[in-house]
């Protein structure tokens, strides 16, 4: 306990007690507060420099482990990428090479947030405006072709006939839609490059995979040919109502002329024979004399987001493979 | 002016003034220290209770940022291998579908897997031991898919050279072609006047007309026979190709052709009543029906842009 302490007053003449100011207080207070957070900051320093606690220890080691091992996969990550690189790129070489077309690459679609962040917002109320309008004008089309369809659709048993002889199904098993390589117009012929008229389509799939008919019907033709050019071993389907199939390059025939086949049935298997530079089945399907784009035609099985990847890639004039 | 402060002696009954020494100075300080001192051990024993340690929430800290980090390696891995997968797909169902090879088995492209593995088994972390295990798949896979597209490289320049080769064009423009005589087999001969096996087609064309290689070859005989001035050209793979009744070649055995390259002129030499050209296509020393191996519907601008092709391949070589 401190002793009071007293000032003299010259005016009264007489010793007076000092009484303790606030400003004094608190800059006492201040000190004790400045001194004693040093005090502390030093205790805990020094306390966290002298004591290491068992998780410290293995935090510290792991975070030792996973920083080295980073430096190393990183480099080696690189390395590889590098090489993933180069692959790609001579895939695509390869690609180019084989069918004589450039290889579209996807393009990235991983926008970044800041490219979104930096976009414009009245572009996305134009956006919004546009789509819009074009969903207005999709669901009253929608809403006509619905009166339309309604009032004409009843479909008799002899439509429902010719309907199910329509060849709608792809001519292999196990079909996807990128086994279609090559499509129907202007293409080039591997042997001479030059420009012709692709008839069918190049459906490429390993020698032995089974050929379906597609849609019923009667063989009309299945010819073994042993020549280097042409259709090789060879198959023709009539469907009536002026619908013939033809499934040429086949490896082995598995039916007879005149013999009837029913949808899906298997006729023979995929081969390289004739002219021919790879395993593949080339299929046309000829309407009423003329040959009509099979495409059209295949949409069993297939989504229409497959249906379209496969229009797209039927629409490229690339190299045929016969 | 310093205001002199006075303290009460009791004993003295005298106001007497506080004089400050050294002494009294650091008396006081050292008062104030141990107080400051006690305050701050005060606070951090509470601090000790209530907090972890400051070097655990350091490394805790770069902990969480270093497994951020790690997250971030892994996703890079997932996507690099993602990208292998396409790769690989392309390659067995795509090109070695086309070039007739047999797909690489799971177990071919996971060879060697697990040679380092057990380097990296001893780190007792289950995370960087993913990754390594991961990088190391990818390495390997990578080194597989280098392998096989150098196979493919070389299957395919095999491939092209074999397409390149094959004779696949009109050995005659269709500017100057006037007649193809389709005729293949048993016929009668127009000048020895009995039947016999006509191995070719015809040709029928104006005197000098250019006669084309219709593939890559190797010219294997010049002369002449019966059949006139001669070319036989080896086009390698079985095919072998015959130009007769030629007015010239231009042509000599050992000499490396092009497709659309020119090698003679049609003539009306050996037994022949009019100026064309005989042209047979032998495979595996069988005589077969050309008229399977050109596109008869092939456009004359297609055409001529095939045998300048061959024109530009000429130059090149002399």
């Amino acid at each position: 306990m401190a002793e009071a302490k007293f000032r003299y007053n010259p005016k009264t003449l007489r010793y007076e007690r000092t009484s303790i100011s606030i400003l004094g207080l608190s800059f006492r207070v201040f000190g004790y507060l400045v001194f004693g957070s040093l005090f502390f900051i030093g205790l805990v320093v020094l306390q966290n420099y002298l004591i290491e606690t068992p998780l410290e220890k293995s935090l510290r080691a792991e975070n030792e482990a996973l920083h080295k091992h980073k430096i190393v996969l990183t480099a080696s990550l690189l390395a590889s990428n590098n090489q993933i690189g180069e692959l790609k790129k001579e895939d695509q070489l390869l690609y180019e090479k084989l069918f004589e077309t450039k290889l579209v690459s996807v393009p990235n679609l991983n926008i970044d947030k800041e490219e979104i962040l930096a976009a414009e917002p009245e572009l996305f109320s134009d956006w919004e405006a546009a789509t819009n309008k074009q969903s207005t004008a999709l669901w009253q089309k929608a809403k006509t072709s619905n009166i339309v369809f309604s009032s004409s659709a009843s479909i008799g048993k002899k439509d429902l006939k010719t309907l199910s002889r329509l060849p709608t199904i792809a001519p292999v098993k196990s079909f996807e839609f990128d086994k279609l390589v090559s499509g129907f117009g202007k293409r080039i012929n591997p042997f001479h490059k030059g420009l012709y008229h692709h008839d069918g389509v190049d459906i490429a799939m390993p020698t032995g995979t089974p050929v379906l008919a597609s849609a019923p019907g009667i063989i009309i033709l299945a010819r073994q040919s042993n020549l280097l050019a042409g259709f090789g071993n060879y198959i023709e389907i009539d469907h009536g109502n002026g619908m013939i199939t033809r499934y040429a390059h086949l490896e082995l025939l598995k039916v007879k002329n005149g013999q009837k086949v029913t949808k899906g049935e298997v006729i023979g298997t995929i081969g390289t024979s004739g002219g021919s530079i790879a395993p593949h089945l080339h299929y046309e399907v000829i309407k009423k004399g003329r040959p009509t784009n099979p495409v059209f035609y295949i949409i069993g099985g297939l989504s229409s987001e497959q249906f379209q990847a496969m229009l797209d890639n039927s629409k490229k004039e690339n190299q045929s493979l016969d | 002016m310093a205001r002199i402060r006075y303290t009460y002696n009791l004993e003295t009954c005298r106001y007497e003034p506080i004089i400050v020494t050294a002494k009294t100075f650091s008396a006081s300080i050292g008062r104030f220290l141990t107080v400051a001192f006690f305050i701050g051990l005060a606070g951090s024993i509470y601090f000790h209770f209530q907090y972890p340690f400051l070097d655990e929430t350091i490394q805790l800290e770069k902990n969480v940022r270093l497994k951020a980090e790690w997250q971030v390696i892994n996703k890079q891995l997932t996507r690099s291998a993602e990208q292998l997968t396409s790769l690989e797909k392309n390659d067995d169902q795509n090109y070695r579908v086309i070039l007739d090879l047999d797909p690489l088995s799971a177990s071919q492209r996971e060879a060697g897997v697990g040679g380092r593995e057990k380097e990296s088994a001893s780190i007792p972390y289950l995370m960087i031991r993913q990754g390594y295990e991961k990088s190391e798949k990818i390495k390997n896979r990578v080194d597989i898919e280098i392998q096989s597209m150098e196979q493919l490289k070389k299957e395919l320049e095999k491939k092209q050279k074999m397409w390149a080769s094959r004779p696949a064009i009109q050995p005659i423009n269709n500017k100057d072609l006037k007649q193809l005589h389709t005729i293949f087999g048993m016929r009668m001969h127009p000048i020895l006047g009995y039947i016999r096996p006509h191995n070719g087609l015809d040709f029928t064309a104006p005197h000098g007309a250019p006669v084309y290689a219709t593939g890559d070859a190797v010219v294997m005989y010049t002369g002449y026979s019966t059949y006139g001035n001669v070319i036989y050209l080896d086009h390698g793979f079985g095919f072998e190709t015959r130009y007769a009744h030629l007015t010239r070649y231009i042509v000599e055995p050992g000499q490396v052709i092009k497709r659309g390259q020119i090698i003679g002129y049609v003539g009306n030499t050996g037994l022949s009543s009019a100026p064309h050209l005989h042209y047979e296509i032998h495979y595996k020393n069988i005589a077969i029906n050309p008229i399977n191996f050109f596109q008869r519907d092939l456009s004359n601008k297609e055409y001529e842009r095939l045998i300048e092709l061959g024109s530009q391949a000429t130059a090149s070589l002399d």
